[in-house]
């Protein structure tokens, strides 16, 4: 098993906090294949408004997937360059919101075509790899990651997926809410991929607002899969996992997260794990608003955190990977 | 800090690789055939536990279906662990409702009793005469194992047993989904040992094998390749 990496949630306030692990799983380290999941966690604030942006990736593997371990780590890099690049369109304080209404070509869009820039890129800079001498496509399947955002302000979260994995919503009330619904047309192991054809309309969207907060869960599917049932027993995990949020507090709850991931990937699906939680205050007027902001106990501040599983270096300007 | 906070809750389980035998047991297979199927399927049982030894986040659950004049379950409906499951002895007898054997199958392969994610199940089919079951049936059966989820994705093998004269070969083929490697057809017992054996351990090697994949650039079902051919000191057939 790989070091255990310190896990600092990151405070963006007034949002919440935020952190993430990334672990190879207990079958890649038996074949001495690297961690191909990926996270990052990107905050900032424009003209005065509060933005995180969340990223998980999952690269493939396998032999037709070779280069998966870089395509996640691109594909995270992708994720929060195209929020960052998004920023000075916006134009007006308030304005800003990660997704825009209508109009404009989609977020996700933008972001898949960063990706695929970036895949040819780095084969461009890797010895022997070009995609002169293989078709594009071929060089994509190679890179082929899923990737997972939210993006959120002071109000609301957009997230958007492409491939397996899951993002819920754990209510203060023990609710669980998913955002994305699965998709039905997927069956076993399969997924659908960045790298895929038409990778710009097979993503699921949604959009929430975030009123009485919660805790957002974002996982690479080597969590669920660990589970007895991928869905009901994952719904118990995610909520229980709320309590011990509340209960304990996220810091807590942070430095935990890489025994429990290893746990559940020796005793479940072996498989590299990705959890972000991002803990969200309620906002103003929302129900629980007095009762749930700050109850963390943790002192404010900015920070960010980006991890490549796969080493693949850092993130987007910004961020600051975790030290070992 | 100290750190005990109790790991979150939920039940943690390793994949379930569903494994199925369909075996006929019609009077045909009296003697030496029903002897050495009753004998092989004994003898893989070790093997796939070993091969999949190597992959430990994989669980075999196994189930088998005898069919004669029924279907019927000869180790089931509940699924068994590869380390509990026995075989018990079967009897020659009756005629060959192979279509009635792969409803009962197919009565398995739901989404609802098999959840979306996991591997993709094994069937191996073994027989050795044609179905007779009402005409048009196991037609019909095949068409709807094609349309369940879990039966387009499963890992489906047939193995013939005796001269090509005496069985269905275009029956058997509609029940593999292995479109290179066809039908195993076992001449000898030597060969339906070493069949049954090869095609147990290496389709459940291969489910345990996948994982996630590029949907829209892998169009068709996990795939085995052919069998080494066999070494035989004895060339009597059935």
């Amino acid at each position: 098993m790989e070091e255990t990496r310190k896990t600092v949630p990151v405070s963006i306030s007034p949002i919440g906090w935020a952190c993430g692990c990334s672990r190879r799983g207990t079958s890649h380290a038996k074949d001495g294949r690297p961690c191909q999941d990926a996270h990052a966690i990107w905050s900032s604030s424009f003209m005065g408004e509060p933005i995180l942006a969340v990223a998980v990736a999952d690269g493939h593997g396998g032999a037709r997937h070779d280069l998966s371990h870089c395509g996640a780590a691109l594909a995270i890099q992708a994720a929060v360059g195209e929020v960052i690049a998004s920023l000075p369109v916006a134009g007006s304080v308030g304005a800003w919101r990660p997704v825009s209404l209508a109009g404009e070509e989609e977020f996700h869009t933008r972001v898949t075509a960063r990706w695929r820039e970036s895949v040819v890129a780095d084969a461009g800079r890797k010895p022997g790899l070009s995609p002169d001498g293989e078709g594009v496509p071929d060089l994509l399947t190679r890179y082929g990651s899923t990737l997972l955002i939210a993006l959120i302000d002071g109000s609301e979260c957009w997230v958007g997926q492409i491939g397996d994995g899951d993002i819920l919503l754990v209510r203060p009330d023990g609710s669980i809410e998913a955002p994305v619904p699965k998709d039905e047309t997927l069956l076993g192991m399969v997924t659908y991929s960045l790298s895929s054809r038409d990778s710009p309309g097979l993503w699921r969207t949604a959009r929430f607002p975030i009123g009485a907060g919660g805790l957002l869960l974002l996982a690479t599917d080597g969590l669920s899969d660990s589970f007895e049932n991928p869905e009901s027993e994952f719904h118990v995990f995610a909520r229980s996992l709320s309590e011990r949020v509340t209960g304990f507090g996220i810091e807590r709850v942070g430095s935990a997260l890489p025994g429990w991931l290893d746990g559940y990937s020796l005793n479940g699906s072996g498989d590299d794990m990705t959890l972000v939680l991002v803990s969200l205050n309620p906002v103003p007027g929302a129900e629980g608003f007095e009762q749930r902001t700050g109850e963390t106990g943790m002192a404010p501040g900015n920070g960010t955190e980006a991890e490549a599983g796969g080493g693949t270096g850092s993130g987007p300007g910004g961020e600051t990977p975790n030290a070992s | 800090m100290p750190n005990d906070i109790p790991a979150p809750d939920g039940k943690v389980a390793r994949r379930v690789l569903h494994f199925f035998w369909l075996t006929d047991y019609s009077a045909s297979m009296g003697g030496k055939k029903i002897a050495t199927l009753n004998q092989a399927i004994r003898e893989s049982l070790p093997l796939i536990q070993k091969a999949v030894a190597a992959h430990p986040q994989v669980q075999v659950m196994m189930r088998a279906i005898k069919f004669s004049d029924e279907a019927t379950w000869h180790v089931g409906p509940a699924p068994v662990s590869i380390e509990q499951f026995f075989w018990p002895e079967l009897q020659a007898d009756g005629l060959t409702a192979t279509a009635k054997a792969v409803r009962l199958l197919i009565s398995e392969l739901s989404v609802e009793k098999m959840p979306r994610r996991g591997l993709p199940p094994v069937c191996i089919l073994v027989s050795d005469g044609y179905c007779t079951d009402p005409e048009g049936e196991y037609d019909k059966a095949i068409a709807d194992l094609n349309h369940t989820p879990w039966g387009m994705k499963a890992i489906r093998l047939a193995i013939a047993i005796g001269d090509e004269s005496d069985y269905n070969e275009p029956e058997l083929l509609k029940f593999s989904n292995q479109e290179k490697l066809g039908i195993l057809k076992a001449h000898t017992p030597e060969e339906l040992l070493n069949f049954i054996k090869w095609a147990s351990t290496e389709a459940t090697l291969s489910s345990s094998r996948s994982k996630s994949k590029d949907l829209t650039s892998e169009t068709s079902n996990v795939a085995l390749s052919p069998p080494p051919p066999t070494i035989t000191s004895s060339t009597e057939p059935f």
